[in-house]
């Protein structure tokens, strides 16, 4: 029977073991590889303008050995054939008895273009001569020397997966080291997604009954399907972390919560959860595609319906609610490239946009004002799908679009030259991913000056927390928790706290909330603190800092390291 | 004298003339006359308790002009039938719901000012409330509020530890101005947990949003400390106070003024007064949680002596449009009635009343017009704190405002 060995060499590898034959061979295997790196900062050189055509990739980490150890039982001989699956190199050891095993890898591995990241993977042959097993380990080398071999880039990519996701975690930061600045924001790019990387919520199959349907059940069946809406309603915030925490693309999901906070909706007045899904993944579909895909549906979302009362819009008696908020918070921005009188003119537009009993989109034929309208200076017999036209062919549309992102990216003053060249790619077409390409590859984006100096979103702080240091939350409780945290810094996400969305920048923040703040950092540390993979000990402020601490670290041990970082002011800000 | 026992102030010596039962030391304020300096200056004893009514109340069915057959020819479903109105003049009258609010209209308590707003308003909330928190003109951009710029040249002694006291906060807020210290909290003893570990700091970064965080955590640590003793050393509060938004909000107000903790101005928010459907059920349950909030937090102050120390308002982006919509509700409006509480208030309706009449509607796109400006409330406050006429222009950047007269 083989024993594993223990090697302190080990905390900065990872083993896998896909084989199932582990434990019919009766041989386990330590992580127990110890490996030197040469080479580090040899060949990196500055980050090169976003406008260079090719910049040079990052020096090579070289691995010159590695050290299995392992013990058998067996009467034969142990044998270990290793090969770096990238490289294709092989090395062997001699077979032997010989519990400890070293093998050259070969001198250098060299910045392989074909690599993805840093980490090594490497596979192992094990043969004890009852049965063969292979086992793969991924080598990752120090963090703190992958920062050292390239400080200023590792900076800007930090930034950018920072910045344009929900917390940089290492594998996502030195995945971009890899490749050029704009590769790595066309791998985000190209990465976005139209539908959730989870399943869908639970619920939805859960019919939804109409007020009428739900008058005519018992006491006791309507208090059960209320608690069932509250479940519902909560789980779907859950639902919507979870998917936070997990998806490949978290610029999809930043995206989603900006689109929820410029159009916003509440579950608060929806009487199932369901309609706020349904929203959330039209946010999704078109939210990451084309604006004009998205504004054209958004007044026809039961949710939106209800929230901004456009289904008691109706002819005679018309509703400013919707029509109101659309210019002003929606597309064009308070009071510009309209007039005070086009808000009644245009509630009348939408009347009759409404809702069937089962709050399932319905226009109201009956209910729709047909008279003329004089809407920005036209006058006609003008539908709310004529208003959203007009909106969209409105420069000044584009360019408020693309205002709210560059406040939501980049923050700060506005840099009305990149907005005006946003706009101008933006508009008609309203095709998203290349004003995201402009914006993510801009001077006002990349410049260095800019580290930390946006306000994280509770959502970025907390959530962002779990992902940058690569919790398993599978294994606890998060999910509910974190409903807790970012609620309790005022980001209730699915309840915004009014119809202008979200705060941004300085407004996130006063002194409860600094204090709100300041208190999950703390709690995040003692929840995480035994968590923390050690790996993640090297270089961990430059993971989870964009900017030099404010106060004093403490690096007595991990556990103090990660509690100091994470309550230094500068970890609120990205 | 629950802290400091180094230095005696002048609130010090005023709590302490009440205790003697020596009755009002401030009593001089109550005959300044309007235009001059107020004997003795600011009376840093006393607190101003703004309570924001987010998202625009309806002024019509608050202050109900049951007369007026107009209001209820364009309101068939919303209007309140004259029967069920509590009567206060012969054509105005409060809300039903807020027949705890009687008595203190009974004592002379209770001021309603008619007819608040400014002119000109585009009926966004945001621009109404950022107009109404900045004290600007509609036509006017201002980046700090409008108490900010009254408390900033006023220097209070060391023991006022904070200009503001924020209970809820979205956007902006009246105190908004750097080196104004607002300490938004939920309640004081949360705030005390959750700040008693936090030190001053000296960095400064260059950075905005880290440097707004390093203001803030001097701005909380300089003032936990004090909280703390005298939450520590306070006798408590003794009414209770209903379990709702607004309750708590004043209950932490009441918290700190019976701990003899003073903050020049706190201020509330209570929300959900944009009634765009359904408003009928809904401004009801707004109306009597207001109602009975500040039926404790006065009963509350009275018991413990402070009614003459602080002046209840409430305030609100907009009042809402005279016709209902086709939801049972009414849409973003402009001028609304606003309530003014406090042992030292004069009792009284002052203003105009709304005009309804078709006319009128037609020149002011159906809204009631605004017939006083909303600044006037704004003076009123100030001059009860005890800031001078010039004072008060100076925070108007030159504009002088009358205060009302219930002082």
């Amino acid at each position: 029977m083989s024993t594993a060995q223990q090697s302190s060499a080990s905390r900065n590898a990872e083993s896998v073991d896909p084989s199932p034959m582990s434990a019919a061979i009766g041989l386990a295997m330590a992580g127990a590889i110890g490996f030197a790196l040469t080479g580090c900062g040899s060949s990196g050189g500055g980050d090169a303008p976003p406008s260079a055509p090719e910049e040079p990739l990052g020096p090579a980490i070289s691995v010159q050995s590695v050290t299995i150890l392992a013990t058998t039982d067996s009467a034969t001989a142990l044998s270990i054939t290793g090969t770096d699956d990238a490289s294709g190199r092989n090395a062997s050891s001699p077979n032997g008895t010989s519990h400890q095993t070293s093998f050259a890898l070969g001198s250098q591995l060299p910045s392989d273009p074909g690599r993805t990241g840093r980490a090594l993977h490497l596979g192992f042959d094990l043969d004890d001569g009852d049965s063969p097993h292979h086992l793969d380990c991924i080598i990752n080398p120090p963090h703190d020397q992958v920062v050292d071999s390239d400080p200023v880039r590792f900076k800007a990519r930090r930034h950018l997966v920072e910045r344009s996701g929900l917390g940089a975690s290492w594998d996502e930061i030195e995945a971009a080291m890899g490749v050029s600045h704009a590769e790595a924001v066309d791998a985000l790019l190209a990465g976005l997604r139209q539908t959730h990387h989870q399943g869908a919520p639970y619920f939805l199959g859960e019919p939804i009954l109409s007020w009428r349907e739900r008058g005519r059940l018992s006491q006791q069946a309507r208090d059960d399907l209320q608690d069932n809406i509250n479940d519902w309603s909560r789980d779907l915030r859950r639902w919507w972390h979870q998917e936070m925490l997990l998806t490949p693309s978290p610029l999809t999901e930043r995206l989603v919560l900006f689109w929820h906070g410029v159009w916003t909706s509440s579950l608060s007045g929806t009487p199932y959860p369901h309609l706020m899904y349904v929203q959330n993944q039209t946010l999704r579909q078109w939210g990451t595609v084309n604006f004009a895909e998205l504004a054209r549906r958004l007044p026809k979302d039961p949710a939106m319906i209800l929230y901004l009362d456009s289904d008691s819009n109706v002819k005679g008696r018309p509703n400013e609610n919707f029509a109101r908020e659309l210019l002003e918070l929606f597309s064009l921005g308070e009071g510009q490239d309209y007039d005070e009188a086009d808000i009644p003119e245009i509630a009348r537009c939408f009347t009759g946009y409404g809702l069937d009993d089962h709050f399932n989109y319905r226009f109201k034929t009956s209910d729709h004002d047909d008279g003329e309208k004089t809407v920005f200076g036209q006058t006609g017999h003008f539908t709310g799908d004529d208003v959203i036209e007009m909106v969209l062919a409105k420069r000044r549309c584009a360019e408020y679009i693309c205002e709210q992102l560059f406040d939501e990216f980049i923050s700060g003053p506005r840099d009305n030259t990149l907005i005006g060249d946003m706009t101008d790619l933006l508009h008609p077409s309203y095709d998203l991913v290349p004003v995201l390409r402009m914006l993510f590859t801009s001077n006002a984006f990349t410049n260095t000056a800019g580290y930390g100096t946006r306000m994280k979103s509770p959502v970025e702080l907390v959530i962002g927390t779990f992902r940058r240091v690569e919790l398993d939350w599978s294994y606890d409780d998060s999910p509910w928790t974190i409903l807790w945290r970012t609620g309790s810094c005022d980001q209730d996400i699915f309840y915004p706290p009014n119809v202008r969305g979200w705060p941004r920048g300085t407004d996130w923040v006063d002194a409860k909330n600094f204090l709100t703040r300041r208190k999950q950092a703390k709690h995040l540390g003692w929840y995480l603190e035994n968590r923390l993979p050690p790996h993640l000990a090297d270089g961990l402020q430059d993971l989870l800092l964009s900017i030099n601490p404010v106060g004093s670290i403490d690096t007595r041990s991990l556990k103090f390291h990660y509690r100091t970082l994470l309550l230094d002011p500068a970890y609120q800000v990205n | 004298m629950l802290h400091d026992h180094s230095s005696c102030t002048r609130r010090d010596l005023l709590r302490l003339g009440a205790a003697l039962g020596l009755g009002s030391v401030a009593a001089p304020l109550m005959g300044a006359p309007a235009g001059d300096a107020i004997p003795g200056g600011k009376d840093w004893d006393r607190s101003v308790i703004l309570i924001e009514l987010d998202g625009g109340n309806d002024g019509l069915n608050t202050i109900v002009p049951f007369e007026d057959d107009q209001y209820y020819n364009l309101r068939p479903r919303l209007a309140i039938p004259k029967n069920d109105v509590i009567q206060l003049t012969t054509t105005l009258g409060l809300n039903p719901l807020l027949q705890p609010l009687k008595s203190a209209w009974d004592d002379d308590d209770l001021c309603i000012a008619m007819g608040l707003g400014y002119s000109n308003s585009n009926r966004s909330h945001f621009r109404g409330i950022d107009i109404w928190n900045t004290g600007a003109d509609s036509n006017e951009f201002l980046d700090t509020g409008w108490f900010g710029r009254l408390i900033h040249p006023a220097s209070p002694p060391s023991d006022i530890v904070g200009d503001a006291v924020l209970l809820k906060r979205y956007g902006s807020n009246p105190a908004e101005r750097s080196d104004v210290t607002s300490l938004a909290m939920s309640s004081p003893s949360e705030f005390v947990e959750q700040a008693e570990d936090l030190t001053t700091t000296t960095a400064s970064t260059g950075k905005v949003c880290l440097d707004h965080l390093l203001t803030l955590q001097n701005q909380v640590a300089n003032a936990v400390g004090s909280i703390d003793t005298a939450l520590t050393n306070s006798s408590g509060v003794g009414t209770t106070f209903p379990d709702t938004t607004l309750g708590k909000q004043l209950h932490s107000v009441a918290e700190m003024m019976v701990s003899g903790l003073r903050f020049p101005l706190y201020k509330l928010s209570f929300n959900g007064f944009d009634t765009h459907s359904g408003q009928a059920g809904r401004h009801a349950e707004l109306m009597t949680e207001l109602a009975a909030a500040l039926a404790a937090f006065r009963t509350e102050m009275r018991s413990q002596g402070l009614w003459d120390d602080v002046m209840v308002c409430t305030y609100s982006e907009f009042g809402r449009r005279v016709k209902e919509n086709g939801s049972a509700g009414t849409d973003h409006g402009s001028g609304a009635p606003h309530l003014i509480m406090g042992g030292r208030i004069n009792g009284g309706i002052l203003g105009s009343e709304p005009d309804l009449s078709a006319s009128s509607l037609d020149a002011n796109r159906g809204d009631v017009p605004p017939t006083d400006d909303f600044r006037r409330l704004y003076a009123t406050a100030a001059r009860f704190l005890g800031f001078s006429n010039s004072e008060i222009t100076s925070a108007f950047g030159g504009t002088s405002f009358s205060a009302l007269g219930c002082l």
